[in-house]
């Protein structure tokens, strides 16, 4: 693949406008998308009191002269607005007062015109003002986004000044102050200004869990290596990598300091290249980051034909069934009673028959004889069965059971009980209600394939999700905090995980009481590693087929190419500042009645939160046909 | 002949202008005034919200003559707009523009030229702050210059020999903000003040491997101007229109006074006992340190001293409101009671200060 063909996004900041037309013509011979300038003189400073205060900006017609230059001009430019937050936070109103007719007038201008971009820079942890200022004009006017551009460092003098200590705060802070005051305003966005070395990847990949929409890197900040060529250190290098594998823009910044501009773009082609991830699950979650999806609910509502097909495609899952069912034949039939004895295989909940298709593979590479028999209550998806069981299947002793797996009156009992009833937490699908009802027909000593499964939980923040939830609407039937009281599947992309995962409920097949008790409770205490907020836990499982064979989705041990489920996210309404070396402690319920099953959860520390989904009031998992 | 401009390291820069003719116009926003030692006049402007932000230098051989296109002497357009510039000899400029450039100028005077052909011509440029060049001060022995910038950053030039410019100090950041004023102190050539909105006033030795010392700072308010009142101390004018006087051997206050409050001072000039300002709006002052000193000296500032107005303060002898806009350029007539003034308002005026008091 050659370098101009991988895709980039990078912007060129101007510090001035002298030239409009020639600075957008430019741009393209080298290599830039489009270009962040000023529409107003950064120099140009006015009051009321004179004439020009009217004329204050580049005029309208230079602006949109540059729809010859290029049809889709406003794709070109990102406006620069230029804030004192100083004087926004003065204890002179007159200052005040004047900060903020400046600003009003530059976001009136950028409306006018249409422009759909602008870039505004938070520089000190002060802009109650600003913040407020700016959110009350872009409610009122909704036509731009801001990227509130924020540096990764404050910037630090200390090495030039007697006495000074080098600044201790931390910017996300800051960051994270606007974001709250403004409310998780989805027009504004996060721009981070890379102002100097960073190597600390835990506070990098904190950043990357925010809405970031771009980066600005300056050029003196790029090293030169051998061949005179502008480069990155390692950290940045890496840094930057994620940020152009997110397909999230660039931005240069400064006087060209090596051979050309061109030479930077192609700098963020060459890591943009080397960043490219062919990993299975990365491909399959492309059109899904960050999309909320409500989990499935195979044992309420039938699915359909296409939900089949999709988790059918999975590369990974049915390759380890088939070497769970070969494994637990061999230990269960012995070589010399391969020819006498017939190994019975019940496939609870069949759907189109994939795990019969593994276990018949399974057996021919055991060279074990098997009686397989498909047990699916979906009487639209045994149509399909029936058809396999005559063109597939036929040379096999396969019977096709059209029932209930739980009410169904087995002729005999299975050796082998294979069942992929599991959900993104594990037991959501409400794989133990269904195989402790069903292991009435397991051989005592038979193998349940999966014999385990545990959920973890574990504390995130992630801005962009919890504004997706809590722009979700709700009906007014539904209970006030219905949204957050639904655990979604969602694949995460913007989020920081504030601490590890950790276990949460665990099932174990078969059991030894005949009718164990289903419900659960856990409480989990997460030790905070850097200041951040709470805005909900991720879940996960894991599942163990047969001896050690497992899948996963925990992110550490992760079963590499599996793409059948995304984590699951349980929201909270109110968001939970944290700072380092806080304690997070969590609490999750698995209650269950006669027709349902739900989960409740709750934090408790640092601060408490309400108990989500009180009775299943707003999410249940349905025991019954709907 | 190419200009040596061409090779900028900036993109888009266009050549619209040849830089080797006089430019038509001047552009409106008078920004700097310089006499020149044998009483000759340096203009810069710019044009800031125009279809074009460029800027152009002008000199006029009879500083009255100034600004009537028609009686320059020579003029040359710039890239971009100009904020400051300072003579290093009677033929030599040092100019900053909004691009970040620094440059070199050479003011031919012996030789013929055509009438239309530029006096001026590059003798060097550097584009290496990343933003606009705010300010630009001259040692007082021509051998090093200093400019302050909004990428935050401070750079040392050796202006002394005749090759290309060669920056020998970049402190980046030098402030948190920008980079507002810089003043060398006339004697020798390493030290000089700065200061930045970042609220701070500092004094440079660029000989120390720490070279800078915070004079004065408050960092809920910004800095916009610094000139040298005497070797010990230092005018600094602030973005709420106050004047603080700060002895840099204390690193103490001496005293305050209102002048443009709540307008930020822009330039600061300093002839004997005269301190000459200009602001965010249409007054040119002078204040009378030997007043100000009198009714306002004293370690404690109260807050009473704090709160007097340019109306009231009597240290203010001079105040003339005749410019239209905001006065952007100051300078004293060498060795005379005269001050220049330029403004955004394409005037360029002359005040007779009178007599001064050594």
């Amino acid at each position: 693949m050659s370098l101009n063909k991988v895709a980039v996004s990078v912007g060129l900041e101007y510090p001035t406008c002298q030239n409009i037309q020639s600075q957008i013509e430019s741009l393209n011979s080298e290599g830039f998308d489009y270009a962040v300038l000023p529409l107003v003189h950064c120099r140009f400073t006015r009051h009321r009191d004179v004439d020009r205060y009217r004329v204050f900006g580049l005029p309208e017609g230079q602006v949109h002269n540059l729809s010859t230059v290029c049809p889709q001009w406003l794709k070109l430019i990102v406006c620069n607005i230029q804030c004192n937050l100083k004087s926004f936070e003065s204890s002179n109103a007159e200052v005040r007062d004047h900060a903020k007719d400046i600003l009003n007038q530059e976001l009136d201008y950028i409306t006018y015109l249409g422009i759909p971009f602008t870039v505004i820079s938070i520089d000190q942890p002060e802009f109650c003002n600003f913040a407020r200022t700016l959110l009350a004009h872009s409610e009122k006017n909704s036509s731009y986004n801001v990227w509130i551009k924020v540096p990764i460092r404050p910037i630090d003098t200390s090495m030039y000044r007697q006495g000074e200590e080098e600044s201790k705060e931390d910017t996300w802070d800051w960051w994270n102050k606007f974001r709250s005051i403004t409310s998780y305003y989805s027009k504004f966005e996060l721009a981070l200004e890379v102002n100097g070395d960073i190597c600390d990847e835990d506070e990098l990949d904190r950043w990357l869990g925010e809405p970031l929409r771009s980066v600005f890197l300056s050029t003196h900040v790029f090293q030169t290596n051998r061949s005179g060529f502008p480069v990155l250190n390692t950290a940045l290098a890496n840094f930057l990598k994620k940020v152009l594998e997110k397909n999230l823009q660039v931005v240069i910044v400064g006087v060209n300091r090596h051979e050309g501009y061109l030479r930077y773009v192609q700098y963020m082609q060459y890591l943009k290249k080397h960043s490219h991830s062919d990993d299975p699950l990365t491909m399959a979650a492309l059109d899904f980051e960050d999309y909320l999806q409500f989990p499935l609910q195979p044992l309420a509502n039938n699915l359909t034909s296409f939900t089949y097909e999709v988790f059918e495609k999975d590369p990974i899952k049915y390759l380890r069934y088939q070497e769970a069912v070969r494994d637990a034949l061999l230990d269960r039939v012995s070589p010399e009673q391969a020819d006498s004895v017939v190994t019975i295989l019940m496939v609870v909940g069949a759907g189109r028959g994939p795990l019969v298709t593994a276990s018949l593979n399974a057996a021919k590479e055991a060279n074990r004889k098997v009686r397989v028999y498909a047990v699916e209550k979906n009487m639209s998806a045994v149509v399909g069965l029936m058809y396999k069981r005559d063109e597939q299947w036929a040379q096999s002793d396969v019977t096709i059971i059209s029932e209930d797996m739980r009410t169904w009156d087995a002729p005999e009992k299975a050796d082998i009980m294979v069942s992929e009833l599991l959900g993104s937490f594990g037991d959501n699908e409400l794989s133990p209600e269904c195989l402790y009802a069903a292991q009435k027909y397991l051989k005592e000593g038979g193998i349940s394939i999966p014999y385990n499964y545990t959920s973890y939980i574990a504390p995130i923040m992630s801005h962009k999700l919890y504004s997706q939830v809590k722009a979700s609407m709700i009906k007014e039937y539904q209970h006030p905090l219905f949204r957050f009281e639904q655990p979604y599947v969602v694949y995460q992309r913007n989020k920081y995980n504030i601490a590890p995962p950790q276990p949460c409920f665990k099932f174990e097949h078969p059991c030894e009481d005949q009718d164990p008790d289903n419900s659960r409770y856990t409480k989990a205490t997460f030790h905070v590693a850097n200041d951040s907020v709470l805005h909900g836990v991720a879940g996960y499982f894991d599942t163990y087929l047969y001896k050690d064979i497992m899948l996963s989705i925990h992110p550490d041990t992760m079963s590499h190419g599996l793409i059948s489920w995304f984590p699951v996210l349980f929201p909270i309404h109110e968001p939970i500042q944290l700072k380092a070396n806080d304690k997070v402690e969590i609490h999750f319920w698995r209650l269950c009645d006669h027709d349902k099953v739900w989960y409740e959860w709750l934090v408790t520390k640092p601060t408490p939160s309400p108990i989500y989904n009180l009775n299943g009031r707003s999410y249940k998992m349905m025991k019954i046909l709907e | 002949m190419e200009s040596p401009r061409k090779n900028l390291n900036i993109i888009g820069v266009e050549q619209q202008f040849d830089f080797n003719m006089v430019p038509p116009n001047i552009d409106k926003h008078l920004e700097f005034v310089e006499i020149s030692s044998d009483g000759e006049l340096l203009l810069g402007s710019s044009n800031l919200n125009g279809c074009y932000w460029t800027g152009s230098i002008w000199y006029f051989l009879e500083p009255g003559n100034a600004p009537q296109r028609e009686k320059v002497y020579s003029g040359l357009n710039c890239d971009s707009g100009i904020c400051d510039g300072k003579f290093l000899s009677e033929n030599k400029v040092i100019i900053g523009e909004d691009l970040g450039m620094v440059s070199i100028l050479h003011l031919h005077k012996d030789k013929t030229f055509k009438k239309e052909h530029s006096k001026f011509t590059v003798e060097s440029s550097r584009s290496e702050h990343d933003h606009a060049v705010l300010s630009v001060s001259v040692s007082g022995d021509k051998q090093k210059a200093v400019t302050g910038s909004m990428d935050k950053c401070i750079k040392v030039w050796d202006v002394s020999s005749n090759k290309d410019l060669q920056s020998e100090h970049t402190y980046r950041p030098a402030h948190k903000d920008h980079v507002t004023s810089v003043a060398m102190k006339q004697e020798g050539s390493t030290v000089f003040a700065s200061c930045s909105l970042d609220g701070a006033a500092l004094l440079w030795d660029t000989r120390m491997p720490k070279p800078a010392q915070v004079i004065y700072e408050d960092v809920a308010i910004g800095l916009k101007s610094v000139a040298w009142y005497t070797d010990n101390q230092l005018v600094i004018g602030s973005t709420l229109g106050e004047l603080c006087v700060s002895d840099t051997r204390t690193r103490g206050l001496t005293s305050q006074t209102n002048v443009s409050s709540p307008r930020p001072i822009h330039r600061i000039v300093v002839h004997k006992n005269f301190v000459a300002v200009c602001s965010d709006d249409t007054y040119v002052r002078v204040i009378d340190m030997n007043k100000l000193s009198s009714s306002e000296s004293g370690d404690s500032i109260t807050s009473s001293t704090i709160l007097s107005n340019s109306v009231t303060n009597p240290a203010v002898i001079y105040s003339d409101g005749k410019h239209k806009d905001y006065v952007r350029g100051l300078t004293w007539a060498p060795d005379s009671g005269t001050l220049i003034s330029c403004a955004w308002d394409r005037q360029v005026l002359s005040h007779n200060i009178g007599p001064v008091i050594s």
